[in-house]
């Protein structure tokens, strides 16, 4: 199994106990999935995303990702997890203006000590070529358009070919021809064996994905076998 | 984390933030350059001035006179061999070095061929040990003269210049004796001379055979005796002998003309040899021994205050540098004054000087000589007791942080630091004071630099907080955050430092040049107020680079507890 949720459950602090942000939600992701989260607006998807992702570590249950739970890893493990397991991909790109396309795309790789030379650029080249923007690889954030962005946000998730891909709202800022670009290289990740879990509102991505699972309030609402 | 990303994610932050950074380093600036400076000042005070007046790891002792029973009695200790000795054995004393004054009248004169007319002066001496001061005149030679062997093609014998300083020992000069009484302590009169004795139970000292229950020098040849001294067979020992020579006229003492002077040897052989003289034993006689000029050193200060005041009052010629000094004879006469009476005839004796070199430990307003030549003058003149006290005693202790328990120990065997040492440690006390005042001072402006920095450091990490999120996403551990904040400020820091070393040097300079038309009329003023030593880089440098970190620790703190979760969630 690649992800198994335990009765998770998430309290933001000042938040009252009676309205949590995630209560007791179990979930069972398989290598090779791609699960859509669906739900409204402050359901948890981005919070249970966080949390399975490691950003989150204040929560209650358990979360294993490859058998091992993240609460017993200490923070080097967990950002080794993250530089080398875990792909993230989020509605604002977040990536860094003062940065080149390709130097945003090579970062994971400098907090990776085990490249050779040379060899991070190559696979950020070919991340970029796969993602079709080989051809603007010195240009800076601020000149692309948001399609773009998104682009090369997914280039810089897989640079270290992870396992699993998280994506919060991927295509929440994007048009639709765009959002069926990104779509279409999502499914392309997941054929070559990439597990995917992504928080959506977009039917098109719900049905795109093997599996949708539906939040509400903090609890799994649906989540069809 | 990778040093090269490291150093390229810092690089690009520093070049994107450089406006920032560089309002964050004026204060570091000021407060190294401000730091340096008063270092640099306090530390070619403490080398130039103060070391040269008071030298580092030396003391110098005097007799203290006590109070018996409170009753106001004052009794002198009195220091002498045994004072000594005792001396030696206290806690962290490396060695000990009695300086002895002249006790008798002398005149001096001389000089014509420096200052174009001949100098007639009442002299006083100073006896002090040559191990002492030798490294120092060395030095000092050096510095006026060059080095000794020439860079070149010519060959080493070809290149050599003359040197002095290793003149500065005992070269066998002798006051001539008429019995023990005219000898220092442990010393003998024979056949005018003062020898050591020796015998069963008093061997003689390194170097020197007991022959005929004296101690003479040993010699392998011809050039392994003193000036004026041949290497002669004694039995199965070879021992150096001085050559006994005449002059045709007792008055050829007085004289200038160094050819006469050398005198003819007796038994034939020409005149005593090069650079020596034929030493009579008193004013009236004619016969003596061949003997090299005796060894003096001078006060740097005696010559600045002959150029500023006695040249200008008379019309002398001015001294160009202390070079000129170098090799210049003058003829002593002991046992006569221009204010006391004089001696008996039969006890004044002539003999001949030759300066040395230069020290600020000779004395200021005199002539300073190897121990041994005062303690024999001081023998035969006004006998054996004059010449077995000293009047003080330089000691060299194995670190400068074992004088003050030194002081106390000494008190105890009755000795009391002499006043030069006394005002030495004085103004090093004050130096250290104005030091600590500015250091702090200085310490104050990068300590408002340092929060100067936090500030910077704190807006730079709030504007930065996707970018550090997007790190710790990627990867990056919460200990690799604090160090690229960290190492940021450490660049800072040094280029903080650099420029603030830069400042400070340049400053200096500038206050030199305003200072020197001041310190141009000071005697033995240095020409740089400043040094810059490695350690002056090395503090500036550090409490930079220190100050800046020290500012940025809590940003750094704060970076790395950026929450990516909440961040990267805003959008």
């Amino acid at each position: 199994m690649m992800i198994r949720v335990e009765s998770l459950t998430k309290v933001y602090p000042g938040a009252t106990s009676e309205a949590p942000a995630l209560r007791d939600v179990s979930l069972d992701v398989g290598a090779g999935e791609f699960v859509a989260v669906m739900g409204h607006s402050g359901s948890g998807k981005t919070t249970m995303l966080n949390i399975i992702g490691g950003l989150d570590r204040d929560y209650g249950g358990h979360v294993t990702l490859e058998g091992v739970d993240l609460a017993s890893m200490g923070d080097r493990e967990l950002s080794t997890l993250r530089n080398r397991t875990i792909g993230f991909v989020f509605q604002a790109f977040h990536l860094l203006p003062n940065l080149t396309v390709l130097e945003n795309v090579m970062l994971p790789a400098c907090f990776r000590t085990v490249d050779q030379d040379g060899a991070a650029d190559d696979r950020a080249r070919k991340a970029l070529e796969r993602v079709g923007l080989q051809h603007k690889i010195e240009v800076r954030p601020t000149h692309l358009s948001a399609g773009e962005r998104q682009r090369v946000a997914i280039a810089r998730a897989v640079l270290n070919r992870p396992d699993l891909l998280l994506c919060d709202e991927p295509t929440g800022n994007l048009d639709s021809a765009t959002g069926d670009r990104v779509l279409d290289i999502f499914l392309e990740l997941n054929r070559e064996g990439t597990t995917l879990m992504v928080a959506t509102h977009s039917e098109r991505v719900a049905k795109a994905a093997g599996r949708q699972v539906t939040l509400s309030r903090g609890r799994v609402m649906e989540d069809p076998p | 984390m990778t040093v090269s990303a490291g150093l390229s994610l810092v690089r690009r932050n520093i070049t994107r933030s450089r406006r920032h950074f560089l309002f964050s380093s004026v204060g570091l600036v000021v407060g190294t350059a401000t730091l340096a400076f008063f270092l640099a000042l306090s530390t070619g005070i403490r080398d130039k001035v103060l070391n040269c007046l008071y030298p580092v790891n030396q003391a110098e002792f005097q007799v203290e006179t006590v109070s018996v029973f409170g009753l106001g009695m004052e009794v002198p200790v009195r220091l002498d061999d045994a004072a000594l000795k005792a001396l030696a054995g206290l806690p962290g004393v490396r060695n000990v070095y009695p300086k002895q004054r002249s006790m008798f009248q002398a005149k001096l004169w001389g000089g014509q061929e420096v200052i174009g007319h001949q100098a007639r002066v009442e002299a006083f001496f100073d006896g002090i040990g040559p191990d002492l001061i030798r490294d120092e005149l060395r030095q000092t030679e050096r510095e006026v003269l060059g080095p000794e062997i020439q860079a070149g093609d010519c060959g080493e014998r070809a290149c050599r210049r003359p040197t002095y300083w290793d003149s500065f020992r005992d070269l066998g000069g002798v006051v001539a004796c008429n019995s023990d009484r005219d000898c220092p302590g442990g010393r003998t009169c024979l056949h005018g001379l003062c020898r050591r004795t020796c015998g069963k139970g008093s061997p003689c000292a390194q170097g020197t055979e007991c022959i005929g229950a004296v101690c003479a020098a040993s010699c392998e040849g011809e050039g392994s005796c003193n000036p004026g001294e041949t290497c002669a067979s004694v039995g199965k020992s070879h021992v150096c002998r001085r050559l006994a020579c005449r002059l045709d006229n007792p008055r050829v003492q007085f004289s200038a003309d160094w050819v006469a002077l050398r005198g003819k040897l007796v038994g034939g052989g020409g005149a005593c040899p090069e650079g020596t003289y034929c030493a009579i034993d008193n004013i009236l006689g004619r016969e003596g021994f061949c003997e090299a000029p005796i060894p003096v050193i001078l006060s740097p200060f005696l010559l600045e205050i002959y150029n500023r005041v006695a040249a200008t009052a008379l019309g002398l010629r001015r001294l160009s540098g202390l070079e000129v000094m170098l090799g210049v004879r003058s003829a002593v006469l002991f046992g006569e004054s221009y204010f006391v009476a004089d001696e008996a005839v039969d006890r004044r004796v002539v003999r001949r000087s030759r300066v040395v070199g230069f020290s600020p430990k000779a004395m200021t307003f005199g002539v300073t000589m190897p121990i041994a030549y005062v303690e024999r003058a001081n023998a035969m003149l006004r006998g054996r007791d004059a010449a077995s006290e000293y009047t003080g005693v330089i000691v060299e202790t194995d670190r400068n942080e074992d004088i003050p328990s030194l002081v106390e120990d000494a008190r105890i065997l009755g000795l009391t630091l002499a006043p030069s040492s006394e005002e030495g440690r004085k103004a090093a006390n004050v130096l250290l004071i104005l030091t600590l005042v500015f250091a702090m001072v200085s310490l104050v402006i990068l300590g408002i630099s340092a929060i100067n920095i936090t500030h910077t450091f704190l807006m730079l990490v709030t504007e930065r907080r996707t970018e550090i999120a997007v790190y710790r996403a990627v990867g990056a551990t919460l200990l690799e955050i604090r160090t690229l904040v960290l190492v940021e400020a450490a660049w800072l820091g040094l280029v903080g430092g650099v420029l603030g070393l830069a400042s400070s040097w340049a400053v200096s300079r500038v206050a030199n040049e305003l200072a020197s038309g001041v310190l141009a009329r000071v005697p033995g003023s240095p020409d740089d107020l400043f040094v810059f030593s490695p350690l002056v880089f090395g503090v500036g440098m550090g409490c930079a680079v220190l100050f800046s970190l020290v500012g940025a620790y809590v940003p750094a703190r704060t970076a790395a507890r950026t929450d990516p979760a909440t961040v990267l969630s805003q959008g």
